[in-house]
């Protein structure tokens, strides 16, 4: 159970190095320190960049976002 | 809610939600000792008149538990498995808005129940939810952390002066 509830955007900056993604997505997770979300326009740049500058395949790129939105469901919103 | 009986409330008000045992440096080292004691054994309830009775077992082995979690330095809260929360109570728990609670309820992820016009579920099908989505969750950043460390991706982005 969550003591208080820091909800956080995570731009894509720290969604980009997976060591960042890692640390931050496991501080999220059980006993949550804080709440992440995320806009599909800051996933859209993720998946640009982990593609266009960093040499992840389409495949590679998919993943990353997929297992990013079924383990947040609740992270994605819109209107920012 | 014309509808609410005393049956029909919930037990667990927010503000039973959001009791907290704040504990001192003092508190701290009691917590200790009582938790080394209680682990040496079984504990004895001794009356103010020098009556003294055993524990039941169900009740030591709780104890025992309770007091490891706060000797851990983790906050611990009850709940009744039979109670009935409300969506803004199973939302809290879950760490999630209001909404995306009930949209989980709307696709029968959790089961509930209607008192009156609210949905109402049981502590112990949000336990059991909530468990498996912490489980879920944990497994999967772990997997995708290693399927990258796999194929070389993990440090690729990682490198100093690399900018977004």
């Amino acid at each position: 159970m969550r003591l208080s509830q820091y909800i956080t955007v995570l731009d894509a900056c720290v969604l980009i190095p997976m060591p960042v993604v890692d640390t931050l997505l496991r501080l999220a997770e059980e006993p949550s320190f804080y709440t992440p979300k995320w806009s599909p326009h800051i996933l859209e740049e993720v998946r640009k960049t982990l593609h266009d500058k960093f040499g992840y395949s389409p495949e590679q790129v998919r993943r990353r976002i997929e297992i990013m939105e079924c383990t947040f469901p609740d992270a994605i919103v819109s209107g920012i | 809610m014309p509808d609410a009986t005393a049956k029909d409330q919930s037990p667990l008000t927010p503000t039973d939600m959001g009791r907290r045992v704040p504990l001192s440096e003092t508190d701290r080292r009691d917590i200790e000792q009582l938790y080394d004691a209680f682990r040496r054994g079984k504990a004895k309830l001794v009356a103010p008149s020098g009556e003294s009775r055993l524990l039941p077992d169900s009740l030591y082995s709780f104890l025992v538990e309770l007091i490891g979690l706060l000797n851990e330095g983790k906050s611990v809260v009850i709940v009744q498995n039979q109670a009935k929360l409300t969506t803004m109570e199973a939302a809290s728990i879950l760490g999630v808005s209001r909404q995306f609670l009930v949209s989980l309820l709307e696709k029968g992820e959790i089961p509930y129940h209607m008192v009156g016009t609210h949905r109402r579920m049981y502590a112990h099908d949000l336990f059991r939810y909530k468990a498996r989505r912490d489980n879920d969750r944990h497994t999967a950043i772990r997997e995708l952390a290693q399927a990258e460390a796999a194929e070389g991706l993990y440090d690729r982005a990682a490198s100093p002066g690399d900018e977004a």
